[in-house]
C-alpha cells in the first residue's frame, strides 16, 4: 500500500472502523510494515491540517476545510500509529485526538490490548504529564483513558498528584462537554456521585499537590460569577451526604497550610476551611496546629488562625507552654497580624498564662520593623505594668535606635530617661556666609544660597528653591567624553554590541557616526571576514521580516543600518518615505524656510503629532545615515554628542558645521536641530568667535543658539531663524483643547505661543497656532491637570507604538535628544504611567533625573508625584528613590512637589483625579514618603512639610483615605519634635478636630505637638544649606575646569 | 535550555518518618547515594524549631523556581544532599530554575549524639515529612537519624522507595558552577540581629522585574533601585522570602559578593547557619555563568589534581595550606586543583569558613567537563590551529580566531579581554568568557 492508497482509502474514504478493523486483523509483523508510512503520514498531516492547508482537506477529498474534518483525520492517523509503531520517541510526539470518542471510539484501547507495545509505559508518562489546566477541551479524555487503561492491561500507574491534576482537568471539562448551564451541585457532585472511587484516589491528592490547589482555586462555574466557586459548595455537599468524612477533609486541608505551597495555591484551602467553619472541639484537639499556623507566611491564613487563636484563649484552652507558638505571629510582617498576636499575648500573660514567654514575644516585638506593632507592643507592655528589671531595661534601651520617634519618646517617658541632647541650636550664619563667599556671583543665585543667607540671618526656615535653569549650569568638565570608533574594527566591534543589546544611547550615537564616518572606505579581505559574523547578525534579524527604518522605532533599525553599510541594502520602503518627507533642503532661502516652518509647527510645537517630534527626529537622522551609507557617501554628522548624557561641545560642533560648509555636503534639518538641542551650555562665547561671517542661513541659525541676542528681525529670514533657535527650546504642549507655550531665554518670557483646536477628527485634534512674538500673552485658558490626564480621547485612539515609546531603548535615547530640556519628554512619562501604557518604561524617564545637577522641570515633579504613588513596585521604588536623592543634593522644591501632589489627589474643585487614576494609590504614596522620612532628619523635615502643605482644606478632600498620609504627618511630627506651623493646615486640621472621629482625635494630636524647636530647626537648616553648599561647590569646580 | 538529562535513581531503603514519642518525636532522614544506604548521625536536635525550618528551606529550595514554571514538574522529586563530617552536618540543595543554591550547616553543638560515619549521600524528603518538620514546637525533645542500621530495617521489613528522576545537566552543571562562584566571593556588609531582622521582613514577596540594590541610607539599610557606589546589587530579591521563616534569633546577616552579580547570604545562628546563594537573576541560573570555565582552560595537571584529591577526607574546611606544605604544591596549584575538583563536585565550598569543604555530589559527575560545551568548542579550535597572533602592541594583543568560515578578533589588553563575537557583544563577559577568548587562553598558556 503506498501513501495515496492511505491517504485516499483509509483517511478519506473508508474512515475510521474500516481501517481499524483492518489493522486489529492483522498480525503483528504486518502492522509493523505500516509503521513508515503511518508515520509519515501523520508527520505530514499533523503539519498541514493545524497549518490549515486548504489543498489538503481537498486532496482528502473533504468539501471544505471545516474543524470536523481535522479532527477525525488526525484522530484517525494517529490511531494507525498506534497501531503500526514501537517508536517510543513517536509516541512521546504524538497527539491524542484519539481520545475523543467522537474521532477514535474506543480503538486505541483495543490496539494496545491487542499489541501490547513496548511503548504503553511511554504513552501513559506521555499523556500523564498533559496537564495543562487551561486546555481542558484537549486533555478532557485523558483522565477516563487512563482510568481505563490501568484495569485492563498491566501498566505502571503515573504519579498521583498528575491523575489528580488531570481529574481536575476532566470534571472542569464535564461541565464544558455537556454544554449547558450547570451549577456546583450538578456537575462537581455529579461527577464524584458516579465515580465514586475517584474519592478514595485522587481527590486526597488535590490537596496535596500545590498546581491542583492552584487550579482548584480557579475553577469556576462560569465566567459570568466568578465568585463562586463550585468546588467548595460539592465538598460540603459530599460531606454532608456522607461521602467524605468531614474531620479527614478538616485535616487534608489545615495539612495543605503546613505544605509549603505558594500563597496563590492556599487560596482555596483558605475559602474552604472558612465554609468548613471548624468546631471548638475540633480545634482544641489541633491546638498545636492552630497556634503553629498564626505565623503562617499567607496573612489570610494567619488571620484566620488567629481568629481560631482567641476563641481558644476564651475558653482557657491555651496553656503556658503554648504561648511560645505565637512566637512568628507576634513578629509577623503583616501589621494586623502581629497587633492582634500582641494583643492576644498580652491577654494571656494577663491572665498569668506563660508570663515569661509572653513578655518575652512582647519585648521582642519592639524591633518589628512597622512602627505601629513597635506602638502596640509597648502599649502592652504598659498595660502588663511589668516591672522594669535591669535587664530588661537594657533590652528596651538597646532597641531605641530602630524604633520609631513616637516609640522612642514613649520608651524614654516610661523608663525616665533624659532625650538625646541635641549640639547646637543655632545657625553660624557668619561661617556659612564665609563659605558661600568662594562661589562666583551667578552660581551662588542659582544654588539659592544668598536668599538663603538672608532667611537665615532672619532666623527663618530656609524656603525652597525654585525650578533651575539647566542651560545656565556648567556642564562638561563634570562628564565623560564620548570616544569616537576610530577604526573599521573597532566600528565592527561597537556595531555587534549594539545588535547583540540597544540599550546604551551613547553606543547608538557611535555606532551613527562611525557608520556615517567609514561607509565609504571599501573594506580589506581581513576586514570583510571580520565582518562576516556581523553580517550574519543583522541578516538574522532582517529575515525576521519586520519593518524597519520608518519614524517608528523598531527594533530591526539598526540592523538595516549595518546592512546598509556592509552591504548597500535598504528595506524597500527607506527610499519611498524619505522622498514624500524631502530631507534635503532646497538651496533657495524661501523654500528652507517654508521647509522649516512646516516642520516646527508640525513636529515640534503641536499637538498629537508634536508627541513623537523627538522620535521622528531621530528616527529620520537614522534613516539619512543609512540612504547615505548604502550610497557610501561618508560624512561627519553633526549631532553626534560628545559627551555622556547627549551633550554637545559647541566648539565642537561650530567646528563640524564649518567643515560641512566647506565641502557644500547637504546639511539634514533634522540633524542640525538635533544638535542645536545638544548644544552644552559651555564654551559657547568661544564657538560664536568660531563661527564664519555668513548670512548662510545655517550660520544664521547657529548664531542664534549660540545665544545672540534675541531679537525678532523684521525680516522673514531673520524671523523664521529665530522661530527656529526659540523653538528648539519650547516645550510640546500637550492640552486637549488649547493652550500656550512660552520660550524662556535668560529666565524671561520672550517668545509666546499659542494654538487652539480648530477641527476634530476620530483620532486626533487639530490645531490652529498663533504666534506673537511681543512678549504678551494671547490667550490664557487653562485645565485643570486631572481633566487633561483623564481626557486621552484624542490620543487613545493612535497606535502608540508611534510614539516609539514601548520600545524602551528608543525612550532612553530620545531623552539624549534635548539633554537640557525634557519637558515635552517627561509629559510624555506622565501620560504613559497614568494610562498604564508605560510603568515599565518608567525606569527610563526617572533615571534622567537622578544626576544632581539636572533641574527638575514642572513636568519632571509631575512625573514624580505619579510615581511616587504608582501601584507598581518597581515605579514606585525607583521614585522614592529619586526622592531621597533630590532632598541629599538640594534640588528639593516642597512648592512645585506639593503643587504636583494636589493635583493629582481628589479636590474640591475639580472631579477626582486620583480616584480616577486606578494605577495611583494613596497607601503606596504613603509607604514611598514614609520610606523617604526615615533616611534622616532633613528627609523627614521635608516630607512632614511635604504633608503640611498638602493637607489644606482648600485643596484636600476630607477623604478618608487621608488618614493615612496624616497620621504618617503625625508620625514624622513626633520623631521631629515639631509639629505644624502653617495657619492653612492648621485650620484645617482644627475643623476636624471638631469631629468625635478617629480622624478628630488624630487632628487633635497633631494640633498639640509644638510647632517651635529651636534646636531642630536649627539642625534641619544646616542640612539645607549645606546640599545647597555642595552643589554649588560642585558647580564651581567644573566651570573652573572647564576654564 | 538543553533538554539533555541524566537518569539519577534515589533509592531509599525505607521512606523518611516522622514518629511521635512520649517527650517529642524521632525524625529519621532515609538516605540513598547509588546502592550505598550511608549511616551518618543518631542523636538529639539542640534546637529542635530551628533545625526544622532550616531543613525546611533547603526543602523548599530544591523545589522552587524562580523562573520557568514548567521546571518544577520535570523537576519535582529532587531530594536535598546531606554531608556528614567528622562532627557537623551539611543540608545542601538547588532550586529547579538553577538560580538558588542553599546549605543548612549544624555545628557540632545543634547535633548532640553520636556522628557514625562520614560521607555524602541524597536524604527523603517528601511532602509529608516537610509537613511533619512544619509541626515541630521549640523546647520540643527531637531525635534525628541521619540513615540507619541496614540490618535492621530489613529485619523490620520496611517498604523500600525507588525513584528515579531525569536531571538536567543545565541543572548538574549550576550545581557545581555555584561552588567556583562562592570561592570568588568576598563579604560587603555585616547586620547585626535587629537591623538584619528589620531588612528581611522589609524584603519584597513579589517578583521583581528589575535588578535591586541594598545601600545604608542613614540608619537602615534598605532597598534601593538605583545604583550607587557603595550599594550591592541584588536580582530576584523575592528570592530572599525563603529566609522569612527562620528570620528569628538570628545573630547575623552576611553578604558576600562577586563581581558579576551573584550574592552569598548566611544567616547566623548560634549553632547554625543558613547560606542562599543567588544568581545575577532569576532567569540566569549558574549553569551558564561559565564561571568555572577560566579554571577549566587554564594550563592545569592532571597529577596535581590527583594529588590534591587524595588528601579529601570529609574535611570541614580544607585547609590548602596544609595540602602545600604536604605535597609541596604552590598555592595557585593548590587552588586551581580545588577549583577543578569543584567543577566535578567533589568540594563545596563554605563562604564562613572561606574554604571549600569535601563533599562527593551522589550524581554521576564524571564527564561534567563535557558538559561546558564552550570549553569543549575551545579546545577544539585550539586543537584545530585557529588561533593566531596577529599584532602585539604596547596595550593590547591582538588575537584572530578563525570558527568554521567566520573569523574574530580577540583583543586582550593587561584589563580586559573583548571579542568580535555576538556572545562577547551580548553578555560582555558577564556569564563568563566566551568560546573563542578561551582559546586565546588555551594558546597562551600553551606558549608560556
Amino acid at each position: 500500500m503506498d501513501s495515496a492508497q492511505l491517504k485516499h482509502e483509509w483517511l478519506g474514504a473508508a474512515g475510521l472502523d474500516a481501517t481499524m478493523h483492518f489493522f486489529l486483523n492483522l498480525e503483528e509483523q504486518d502492522r509493523r510494515q505500516y509503521a513508515s508510512q503511518a508515520k509519515a503520514q501523520w508527520t505530514f498531516l499533523n503539519r498541514s491540517l493545524r497549518r490549515w492547508d486548504t489543498d489538503v482537506f481537498t486532496l482528502l477529498g473533504a468539501k471544505r476545510a471545516n474543524r470536523i474534518d481535522w479532527r477525525r483525520i488526525l484522530g484517525l492517523a494517529e490511531l494507525i500509529v498506534l497501531a503500526t509503531t514501537n517508536s517510543n520517541t513517536l509516541i512521546k510526539r504524538l497527539g491524542h485526538v484519539y481520545l475523543d470518542p467522537d474521532y477514535g471510539k474506543d480503538y486505541a484501547l483495543q490496539l494496545i490490548e491487542a499489541r501490547q507495545p513496548v511503548w504503553t509505559d511511554t504513552l501513559v508518562q506521555t499523556l500523564a504529564e498533559q496537564t495543562i489546566p487551561e486546555a481542558t477541551w484537549v486533555n478532557f479524555y485523558i483522565w477516563p483513558f487512563l482510568t481505563t487503561l490501568q484495569t485492563r492491561v498491566d501498566v505502571t500507574a503515573p504519579a498521583p498528584n498528575l491523575m489528580a491534576q488531570l481529574l481536575l482537568t476532566h470534571v472542569e471539562g464535564f461541565r464544558w462537554r455537556h454544554n449547558k448551564k450547570v451549577t456546583a451541585e450538578n456537575y462537581v457532585t455529579h461527577f464524584f456521585n458516579t465515580h465514586p472511587a475517584a474519592l478514595e484516589n485522587e481527590f486526597w491528592h488535590l490537596f496535596q499537590d500545590e498546581l491542583c490547589s492552584q487550579t482548584l482555586n480557579n475553577a469556576r462555574i462560569d465566567w459570568n460569577t466568578p465568585a463562586v466557586n463550585p468546588w467548595i459548595d460539592a465538598i460540603c455537599a459530599l460531606i454532608d451526604q456522607g461521602a467524605l468524612p468531614r474531620i479527614r477533609v478538616l485535616d487534608a486541608t489545615l495539612d495543605a497550610f503546613v505544605s509549603d505551597f505558594e500563597p496563590v495555591a492556599l487560596r482555596f484551602h483558605t475559602k474552604l476551611i472558612q465554609r468548613l467553619a471548624p468546631t471548638e472541639v475540633e480545634l482544641t484537639e489541633r491546638l498545636a496546629l492552630v497556634l503553629n499556623l498564626t505565623g503562617h507566611q499567607v496573612g489570610t491564613v494567619a488571620k484566620q488562625s488567629l481568629k481560631w487563636a482567641r476563641q481558644l484563649a476564651k475558653q482557657g484552652q491555651i496553656t503556658g507552654d503554648d504561648v511560645i507558638l505565637l512566637n512568628r505571629a507576634t513578629q509577623h510582617e503583616t501589621k494586623v497580624v502581629a497587633q492582634q498576636a500582641l494583643r492576644l499575648v498580652k491577654g494571656l500573660v494577663s491572665k498569668k498564662i506563660g508570663a515569661e514567654d509572653g513578655i518575652a514575644l512582647l519585648i521582642d516585638a519592639l524591633y518589628h520593623p512597622d512602627a505601629a506593632v513597635q506602638t502596640v507592643a509597648l502599649e502592652q507592655l504598659q498595660k502588663l505594668k511589668v516591672d522594669q528589671d535591669a535587664a530588661m531595661r537594657t533590652v528596651l534601651i538597646e532597641s531605641l535606635p530602630t524604633l520609631s520617634g513616637g516609640a522612642q519618646q514613649s520608651i524614654r517617658d516610661w523608663l525616665n530617661l533624659e532625650s538625646e541632647p541635641v549640639s547646637s541650636d543655632t545657625v553660624d550664619v557668619s561661617a556659612l556666609q564665609k563659605r558661600a563667599a568662594a562661589i562666583p556671583a551667578e552660581l551662588a543665585v542659582l544654588a539659592g544660597l544668598p536668599h538663603a543667607l538672608e532667611t537665615l540671618s532672619n532666623g527663618q526656615p530656609i524656603p525652597p528653591l525654585d525650578l533651575v535653569p539647566a542651560q545656565q549650569l556648567p556642564k562638561l568638565a563634570a562628564l565623560s567624553p564620548l570616544p569616537t570608533l576610530d577604526t573599521i574594527e573597532a566600528l565592527i566591534e561597537a556595531a555587534m554590541r549594539l545588535l547583540a543589546d540597544a540599550s546604551d544611547p551613547m553606543l547608538r550615537e557611535q555606532v551613527l557616526a562611525g557608520i556615517a564616518l567609514h561607509c565609504a572606505t571599501p573594506l580589506t579581505d581581513t576586514q570583510k571576514t571580520l565582518a562576516k559574523p556581523l553580517r550574519q547578525a543583522a541578516q538574522k534579524t532582517i529575515d525576521a521580516g519586520w519593518e524597519a527604518l520608518t519614524k517608528v522605532p523598531r527594533a530591526a533599525d539598526w540592523a538595516h543600518l549595518v546592512s546598509a553599510w556592509l552591504d548597500g541594502t535598504l528595506p524597500k520602503n527607506v527610499h519611498v518615505w524619505a522622498s514624500k518627507n524631502s530631507l534635503h533642503f532646497e538651496t533657495k532661502a524661501p523654500s528652507l524656510l517654508n521647509t522649516l516652518r512646516q516642520r516646527l509647527t508640525k513636529r515640534v510645537l503641536l499637538g498629537p503629532e508634536g508627541h513623537h517630534s523627538i522620535a521622528e527626529f531621530m528616527q529620520t537622522r537614522l534613516i539619512n545615515v543609512a540612504i547615505r551609507a548604502a550610497k557610501q557617501e561618508a560624512y561627519q554628522l553633526l549631532a553626534t554628542p560628545t559627551h555622556e548624557d547627549g551633550w554637545l561641545d559647541a566648539r565642537v560642533f561650530v567646528q563640524r558645521l564649518n567643515t560641512a560648509l566647506a565641502s557644500a555636503a547637504p546639511i539634514d534639518i533634522e540633524e542640525f536641530t538635533i544638535a542645536l538641542t545638544r548644544l552644552a551650555p559651555d564654551f559657547q562665547a568661544d564657538a560664536r568667535n568660531l563661527l564664519p561671517k555668513s548670512d548662510v542661513i545655517w550660520v544664521q541659525l547657529a548664531q542664534v543658539a549660540l545665544g545672540v541676542k534675541m531679537r525678532v528681525p523684521k525680516s522673514a529670514s531673520g524671523w523664521q531663524a529665530a522661530l527656529f533657535a526659540l523653538a528648539t527650546r519650547i516645550q510640546a504642549p500637550y492640552a486637549a483643547d488649547g493652550g500656550r507655550s512660552t520660550a524662556e531665554h535668560d529666565g524671561k518670557t520672550d517668545f509666546t505661543l499659542s494654538w487652539k483646536k480648530e477641527k476634530e477628527q476620530w483620532y486626533a485634534g487639530q490645531y490652529q497656532l498663533k504666534i506673537n512674538a511681543n512678549g504678551t500673552e494671547t490667550q490664557n485658558k487653562t485645565h485643570h491637570l486631572g481633566v487633561l490626564l483623564n481626557r486621552p480621547a484624542d490620543f487613545k485612539a493612535q497606535s502608540w507604538s508611534n510614539w516609539g515609546n514601548s520600545n524602551l531603548d528608543a525612550v532612553t535615547w530620545y531623552s539624549t535628544a534635548w539633554p537640557g530640556y525634557r519637558h515635552s519628554w517627561h509629559l510624555t512619562g506622565v501620560k504613559m504611567l497614568i494610562e498604564r501604557w508605560g510603568p515599565d518604561l518608567a525606569e527610563a524617564y526617572l533615571n534622567a533625573l537622578f544626576k544632581p545637577d539636572v533641574p527638575i522641570t514642572r513636568s519632571g515633579w509631575l512625573l514624580l508625584a505619579i510615581a511616587v504613588g504608582h501601584e507598581k513596585k518597581d515605579t514606585n521604588a525607583l521614585a522614592t528613590d529619586l526622592l531621597i536623592e533630590i532632598i541629599q543634593d538640594g534640588r528639593f522644591d516642597s512648592n512645585h512637589f506639593v503643587q504636583a501632589l494636589t493635583d493629582l489627589l481628589p479636590t474640591n474643585t475639580a472631579k477626582g483625579t486620583l480616584e480616577q487614576c486606578p494605577k495611583l494609590s494613596f497607601k503606596r504614596l504613603g509607604t514611598s514618603l514614609t520610606a523617604i522620612s526615615a533616611v534622616s532628619d532633613l528627609h523627614t523635615d521635608c516630607i512632614r512639610q511635604t504633608l503640611a502643605a498638602l493637607l489644606t482644606g482648600a485643596t484636600v478632600q476630607d477623604h478618608s483615605q487621608n488618614y493615612h498620609l496624616r497620621n504618617l504627618l503625625y508620625a514624622l511630627c513626633q520623631d521631629l519634635g515639631l509639629g505644624v506651623s502653617a495657619a492653612e493646615t492648621r485650620a484645617y486640621l482644627q475643623r476636624l478636630a471638631q469631629k468625635k472621629s478617629k480622624g478628630g482625635k488624630q487632628a487633635k494630636s497633631i494640633l498639640a505637638l509644638p510647632i517651635k524647636n529651636v534646636q531642630q530647626q536649627a539642625a534641619i537648616s544646616a542640612a539645607v544649606f549645606e546640599a545647597r553648599m555642595v552643589r554649588a561647590e560642585r558647580w564651581t569646580e567644573i566651570s573652573k575646569q572647564n576654564h | 535550555m538543553t533538554s539533555a538529562t541524566i537518569e539519577h535513581t534515589y533509592n531509599y531503603l525505607f521512606e523518611s518518618q516522622w514518629r511521635d514519642s512520649p517527650t517529642g518525636g524521632e525524625l529519621a532522614f532515609a538516605t540513598s547515594a547509588g546502592t550505598t544506604h550511608p549511616y551518618f548521625f543518631q542523636g538529639q536536635l539542640t534546637h529542635p524549631q530551628r533545625a526544622a525550618q532550616l531543613l525546611l528551606v533547603c526543602g523548599r529550595v530544591a523545589r522552587a523556581r524562580f523562573y520557568d514554571p514548567g521546571l518544577k514538574r520535570r523537576l519535582l522529586m529532587l531530594d536535598p544532599v546531606v554531608t556528614g563530617h567528622a562532627d557537623a552536618m551539611r543540608f545542601e540543595s538547588f532550586s529547579a530554575c538553577n538560580s538558588v543554591y542553599a546549605r543548612a550547616d549544624f555545628y557540632p553543638h545543634a547535633l548532640d549524639g553520636e556522628f557514625l560515619s562520614a560521607g555524602t549521600t541524597n536524604v527523603d524528603f517528601h511532602q509529608p515529612m516537610r509537613a511533619a518538620l512544619a509541626r515541630i514546637r521549640p523546647r520540643q525533645a527531637v531525635e534525628l537519624a541521619v540513615g540507619k542500621d541496614e540490618v535492621a530495617i530489613t529485619a523490620g521489613g520496611q517498604k523500600t522507595v525507588e525513584r528515579k528522576v531525569p536531571l538536567p545537566v543545565r541543572w548538574l552543571r549550576g550545581f557545581v558552577e555555584v561552588q567556583a562562584i562562592q570561592a570568588r566571593m568576598t563579604p560587603a556588609f555585616r547586620l547585626p540581629t535587629i537591623e538584619a531582622r528589620r531588612f528581611i521582613l522589609s524584603l519584597p514577596r513579589s517578583k521583581q522585574t528589575t535588578p535591586s540594590w541594598i545601600v545604608q541610607t542613614g540608619k537602615h539599610w534598605r532597598i534601593s533601585q538605583r545604583q550607587t557606589p557603595d550599594a550591592v546589587q541584588v536580582g530576584g530579591l523575592e528570592r530572599l522570602g525563603l529566609f522569612r521563616d527562620v528570620v528569628n534569633q538570628l545573630e547575623e546577616l552576611v553578604l558576600y559578593t562577586e563581581p558579576e552579580g551573584a550574592t552569598g547570604w548566611q544567616l547566623r545562628f548560634p549553632e547554625a547557619s543558613l547560606f542562599l546563594v543567588l544568581s545575577a537573576t532569576p532567569k540566569r541560573g549558574f549553569s551558564g555563568e561559565g564561571q568555572a570555565l577560566e579554571a577549566l582552560a587554564s594550563d592545569w595537571d592532571d597529577d596535581i589534581v590527583t594529588q590534591v584529591a587524595e588528601t579529601l577526607k570529609w574535611q570541614y574546611a580544607i585547609d590548602a595550606s596544609t595540602i602545600e606544605r604536604a605535597q609541596v604544591l604552590s598555592t595557585p596549584q593548590v587552588q586551581t586543583a580545588l577549583a577543578i575538583l569543584g567543577s566535578r563536585g567533589l568540594v563545596g565550598y563554605d563562604l564562613n569558613e572561606s574554604a571549600y569543604f569535601h563533599r562527593e555530589l551522589p550524581f554521576d559527575l564524571g564527564k561534567v567537563e563535557n558538559l561546558h560545551p564552550r570549553l569543549k568548542s575551545a579546545r577544539g579550535l585550539y586543537a584545530g590551529h585557529s588561533v593566531a597572533l596577529v599584532s602585539t602592541q604596547a596595550d593590547a594583543d591582538v588575537f584572530h580566531v578563525t570558527s568554521g568560515e567566520n573569523l574574530y578578533q580577540v583583543r586582550k589588553t593587561p584589563t580586559e579581554t573583548r571579542c568580535t563575537c555576538r556572545w562577547y557583544a551580548r553578555y560582555q563577559g558577564a556569564r563568563g568568557v566566551c568560546k573563542h577568548v578561551l582559546a586565546v587562553q588555551l594558546f597562551i598558556a600553551e606558549k608560556s
